[in-house]
């Protein structure tokens, strides 16, 4: 009866341990921090629509000139060439609201004091990074969207 | 299984009434029996409209807030200038403002009452796509008893041409329930009606004319010197000088806020209208790059006439070639 009980305390104890040691955490996923969004490089316009609709496939290059157009973000600055309707039409320098997630671009044109902002997404396209840019150049009721990839 | 025939023949009478009885319930017509509205008025006078409906329920009992949506101008912000009563067999009420975060009934992309309009009406027979549909609703619920036929009138008081200008404009309305909305699928659920031409004037200006077709289409209507803006020229709604003309050119002259004139009238290339449709042409242009205007400087707005080859034949605002075709950079 009493070894019984004995034996019965051993496998209790056991078994205690055996939960102890069962419950384990592990990292699956390695603590990596989210990356700082890089978009230095030079941009063309990938696909543009004024109020919803299309301008770069339906409207003749000759009068958008929309394919020249080109936006170089480097050590945040940015420069343009060749310049159309667009959230600044001067060089300066650009922010994100968060470098890791960002939604929002702002743009400062040099020698000006307010920034102007844009939402910004940055979807992925054919294994490649898009930059979506949603603006207001004129009439607010006005809404670009552009869409830019990377000049290769 | 002569049983089982005599129990469905029993039953028949049932299923046939329980059919019927579906029908009729999804069945509430709404119908605008007539509408009123003056075809002349002011800048800035308040006009009575008048609709008259019925909604004759079939089924019911039903409660429903009646919902009528107004076709106009935007810029003469009806929404603010617009007071809307009823009165009828369910007695009298009001009409306010629908908050434009509500979800129309049935919208599947979840757009609010006065895009549900839009997509739906579009802008009525009106030329011009410068207008809004803009919702009103009844503040309380009205209940019809079953197939009862409730008529009702609607009085809309609206300040019309509040922004001074010279228009002419064929107003619409629409009547139908919260519930309902604007189904695709059934088009008894909603009454819709376009009052004739409504000429506003004693403003300032040239006419804005929405019932008529125009010579030059402005894409979009507002804009500043800093937006893409296409021009449309419509050789096909009367005989202009340039009849059958195939090489169409744009020659306009804008004007800074500092009082410069940048004329861009050479027929060339940059000026050179595309033909989109039979005798239809079209440029796009952005003022800003088109006329090169120099930084610091704006656009206040831009003169222009379509013209030949040679720039000698022109046609202008009104069919003459003294008169330009005006763009002013302005917004709502």
């Amino acid at each position: 009866m009493q070894l019984s009980q004995r034996k019965a305390i051993g496998i209790l104890l056991a078994s205690c341990m055996l939960f102890a040691v069962s419950c384990k955490t592990e990292n699956m996923v390695p603590m990596v921090n989210e990356s700082v969004k890089n978009i230095d490089g030079t941009w063309k316009i990938a696909s543009a629509t004024l109020n919803g609709t299309d301008i770069l496939n339906t409207i003749p290059d000759a009068m958008t000139h929309l394919s020249g157009f080109g936006v170089t973000f480097t050590n945040g600055k940015y420069t343009l060439a060749n310049p159309i309707p667009f959230i600044v039409d001067t060089d300066g320098t650009y922010t994100f609201n968060d470098p890791q997630y960002p939604f929002d671009i702002s743009f400062t044109p040099t020698g000006a004091t307010t920034a102007v902002k844009s939402t910004f997404q940055f979807p992925v396209v054919q294994g490649q990074r898009r930059v979506t840019l949603t603006f207001s150049p004129g009439c607010s009721k006005n809404i670009y969207v552009y869409t830019l990839k990377k000049d290769n | 299984m002569i049983k089982h025939l005599r129990n469905t023949r029993k039953k028949l009478p049932r299923y046939v009434f329980l059919t019927v009885l579906i029908l009729f319930l999804s069945n509430c017509a709404t119908i605008i029996n007539s509408l009123t509205q003056p075809t002349t008025a002011t800048v800035g006078q308040e006009i009575t409209a008048v609709l008259d409906a019925n909604f004759n329920v079939d089924g019911g009992p039903y409660t429903k807030q009646i919902i009528i949506g107004i076709l106009a101008p935007k810029s003469w912000k009806i929404g603010e200038n617009a007071k809307l009563t009823f009165s009828g067999d369910k007695g009298t009420g009001t009409l306010t403002l629908m908050p434009s975060n509500l979800v129309a009934a049935g919208a599947k992309n979840g757009e609010n009452w006065a895009t549900r309009m839009k997509n739906k009406f579009g802008i009525g027979t009106n030329f011009i796509d410068d207008m809004e549909w803009v919702p009103f609703q009844t503040t309380e619920s009205l209940t019809a008893s079953n197939n009862e036929k409730v008529n009702a009138k609607f009085q809309i008081k609206m300040k019309v041409g509040v922004d001074g200008q010279n228009t002419s404009v064929k107003l619409g309305y629409v009547i139908c329930n919260k519930d309902d909305g604007l189904p695709d699928d059934s088009q008894d659920k909603y009454a819709v009606k376009y009052a004739d031409c409504l000429e506003v004037t004693g403003g300032t200006g040239d006419l804005i004319d929405f019932c008529n077709p125009s010579l030059a289409v402005l894409s979009p209507v507002k804009v500043l010197d800093n937006d893409f803006e296409t021009i449309t020229f419509d050789n096909t709604v009367t005989t202009t000088a340039l009849k059958d003309v195939q090489n169409i050119y744009l020659c306009a002259t804008a004007h800074t806020s500092d009082g410069q004139d940048i004329v861009v009238c050479s027929q060339d290339e940059r000026s050179k209208m595309i033909n989109i449709a039979p005798n239809k042409f079209q440029i796009t242009i952005w003022p800003r790059g088109y006329f090169n205007v120099p930084a610091g400087k704006t656009l206040t707005g831009v003169d222009y006439y379509f013209t030949d080859q040679g720039g000698t034949v022109k046609v202008g605002f009104g069919n003459v070639s003294t008169v330009p075709f005006k763009i002013k950079f302005l917004c709502d």
